[in-house]
């Protein structure tokens, strides 16, 4: 996973949807055991089990986990669909052993996610389930469920604040009228359920989808081969040094950018909350302060020596290394 | 060995061979002046060793206690035994630490039986005090007349529920489940249920949430509660007093919790954003005229996150799920991208000591 998604995916009562290609799952089995090797949708799942394993047991989570197979429609199509769903079974069976803190359903979804009929059913039947066993139970204040729906308002509002301060936050009116108890109880609450995030440096983000396509932006690799249509968005970095770009051309880049995204992606979702205002002026300083957020939390990083070069000449546009480099490539 | 054997009013057991003697029989100062002044003492040291047994502080401990009876017990293999009545009790204590065997204790002592089991004492009746702390081979309490019992410490007891037994404790006014793995606390343990109890140490526990009835508990230790929700514990790790404050101006302004957090994970092009948006659309009705999505999607470059509210089809109430659908992996082309970049991030460690993000 890239680093930057790490921030957003530690909440409270998480159900996690591991998902798979599971057409042509009982081949790949069957080659497995003549190579010796697992198949590559084995360890798929066994990697995403242990990171569940792990954001669960840091974050001390209540979880569920659901592994879903798809293509379930190219798999009828080949007439291997019973084989498959047979092959996935014995796979979520053997993993929910070994990843017992991962709380893997027993059942696994074979779907056509295109499917908006039995898919679908089946998926919230599933979903459904899960959350009645993790919520069973559990209440929540009154006033901490106002907040939630308060905060959501506003981060479907393009018109409001992206971030602020603990002390604005304070002061928002949601939390105004309450007291001081409350309002911490309020602020842990948002954060664990991850409607809002707090950096390193106090900030908080008020509209974790928006960031997390900010940096998810600032970390895109050059298009590749599986990318289709989509439109590849990445920061090109010097070429005589790869990974580095001074702080001017990364804010240059990011303010294009935010053209880009409004002319290719007026129509598409995916990139609604990335699209700024269109004041220029609003757009650069937003930039600005989203590179600072960015090293906050280290999706850039700061040339040290050119940094201590910073501190002796003042006024210097410091370089920033853009961290390309996606772990999970290792990780997998 | 002389003197009849009463039925003891104060149980103590541990298996921690580094707790102290104060900590063991620490709940004697807990009780009525006049019930101290008359208490007799059952005391069980169970998986005691040789240097316990011999320890300085369990001598002084019997010297300085006027009226004791105490059985030191080994699970494993039978160390030694004692009923000391009275003063005579030392004498046969120093004389036990020769003995060999079961056998020879039960001669020694001339009774008949072994040791007592932990709930055959626990549940001898007119018991007031049970300090059974870090007794690890405690799994239940039998349902036995515990309506005498008033001060109970079952901590480090490996308990994964609170035993039902314990509704029987009418009296029981103090109550440390510390220790143990719990997930959560039984409405019978309220004071609105159990009147009498006022103090509770739920410390070290796995309990996630504490309902709203357990405000009206005079004393409330909760430190250390790891699943607690997080508005219950940023409390919890002040104090207990102020979690019992936070949980009174919540009094009957708690609704059930209906919101969770969906995260798709897995590699990319099999699907996800698919799922979700499938997921996220009406059902198709009877007169559609697809139910299928349509097949070719840009690949997802930004993680989504988006709140959904489903209605369940069973009519119970509606769920609010945040979604996040983060893309997928991709393998980098550039590979010299990462030369210069790890140097970097090598750098940027040592200077940082480590940035909770970098590594996973």
């Amino acid at each position: 996973m890239a680093p930057a998604v790490q921030y957003f995916v530690c909440a409270e009562n998480a159900v996690f949807l591991v998902v798979i290609n599971a057409a042509g799952l009982a081949a790949a089995h069957n080659n497995s055991l003549i190579t010796g090797d697992p198949y590559p949708a084995k360890r798929v799942v066994q990697s995403w089990l242990s990171y569940v394993t792990d954001v669960v047991t840091v974050n001390a989570q209540r979880c569920r986990t659901i592994l879903v197979g798809t293509h379930r429609d190219t798999a009828e199509q080949n007439k291997t669909a019973a084989q498959d769903l047979a092959c996935l079974e014995k796979l979520c069976d053997e993993l929910r052993h070994s990843y017992p803190a991962s709380s893997l359903e027993p059942q696994a979804l074979f779907v056509n996610s295109l499917d908006r009929k039995e898919s679908r059913s089946a998926l919230w039947r599933a979903v459904q389930n899960c959350a009645e066993q993790i919520l069973n139970g559990q209440q929540i204040p009154i006033f901490i469920d106002s907040c939630v729906q308060t905060i959501q308002a506003h981060a479907a509002d393009p018109s409001t604040a992206k971030w602020c301060t603990f002390d604005e936050l304070l002061a928002m009116p949601m939390m105004n009228a309450l007291n001081r108890d409350q309002q911490r109880s309020a602020y842990a609450a948002l954060r664990k359920m991850g409607y809002i995030i707090t950096l390193p440096s106090g900030i908080i983000i008020l509209k974790p989808q928006w960031f997390a396509a900010a940096a998810s932006v600032t970390l895109s690799p050059n298009a590749g081969d599986n990318d289709g249509d989509a439109l590849a968005l990445h920061i090109s970095t010097d070429r005589d040094h790869p990974g580095l770009i001074r702080h001017n051309g990364l804010r240059t880049q990011l303010v294009d950018m935010q053209q880009v995204i409004r002319q290719h992606f007026s129509q598409s979702k995916d990139a609604e909350s990335l699209a700024a205002c269109g004041d220029p002026l609003t757009e650069a300083t937003e930039v600005n302060h989203l590179i600072e957020f960015l090293r906050a939390i280290d999706i850039v990083l700061a040339d040290p020596l050119e940094e201590v070069r910073n501190s002796l000449f003042h006024g210097f546009a410091c370089v920033v290394c853009c961290w390309n480099a996606c772990l999970p490539c290792s990780y997998l | 060995m002389s003197g009849t054997i009463c039925q003891p009013s104060y149980l103590a057991v541990t298996t921690s061979l580094s707790s102290s003697f104060d900590v063991v029989l620490s709940p004697q100062s807990k009780l009525d002046p006049k019930d101290r002044c008359s208490l007799t003492l059952c005391m069980l040291v169970a998986n005691c060793n040789e240097r316990y047994a011999a320890s300085a502080d369990l001598h002084k401990f019997i010297e300085s206690t006027a009226t004791v009876r105490a059985a030191l017990w080994q699970t494993s293999c039978l160390l030694c035994m004692l009923y000391m009545p009275h003063m005579s009790g030392v004498r046969a204590y120093a004389t036990s630490q020769k003995l060999k065997s079961a056998k020879e204790v039960t001669d020694w002592l001339g009774a008949e039986t072994t040791a007592p089991t932990l709930p055959l004492a626990i549940s001898a009746p007119g018991l007031k005090v049970a300090n059974i702390f870090s007794s690890v081979s405690v799994s239940s309490i039998p349902n036995a007349a515990l309506g005498a019992l008033q001060w109970l410490n079952l901590a480090e007891c490996n308990l994964t529920k609170v035993p039902e037994a314990l509704q029987q404790c009418h009296n029981m006014w103090f109550l440390d489940l510390h220790g143990n793995p719990i997930s959560e606390l039984p409405e019978f343990l309220s004071p609105m249920e159990m009147r009498s109890l006022r103090a509770l140490n739920i410390s070290l526990t796995n309990i996630r949430f504490i309902p709203i009835c357990f405000a009206w508990l005079t004393c409330l230790v909760a430190h250390g509660l790891r699943y607690l929700t997080a508005d219950q514990k940023v409390h919890a790790q002040q104090s207990g007093m102020k979690l019992l404050q936070y949980l009174r101006t919540n009094c009957g302004r708690m609704q059930p919790l209906r919101r969770l957090t969906a995260m798709f994970l897995g590699p990319p092009n099999v699907g996800k954003t698919r799922i979700m948006e499938c997921m996220m659309k009406d059902a198709p009705g009877v007169l559609a005229l697809s139910s299928t999505l349509r097949k070719h999607r840009r690949r997802t470059i930004f993680p989504i996150v988006r709140a959904h509210t489903h209605l369940p089809a069973d009519g119970s109430l509606p769920i609010e799920i945040l979604f996040t659908d983060p893309p997928g992996m991709l393998r980098i082309s550039n590979e010299a991208i990462t030369v210069m970049v790890l140097d970097y991030i090598v750098l940027k460690l040592a200077l940082t000591l480590g940035g909770s993000l970098m590594c996973r």
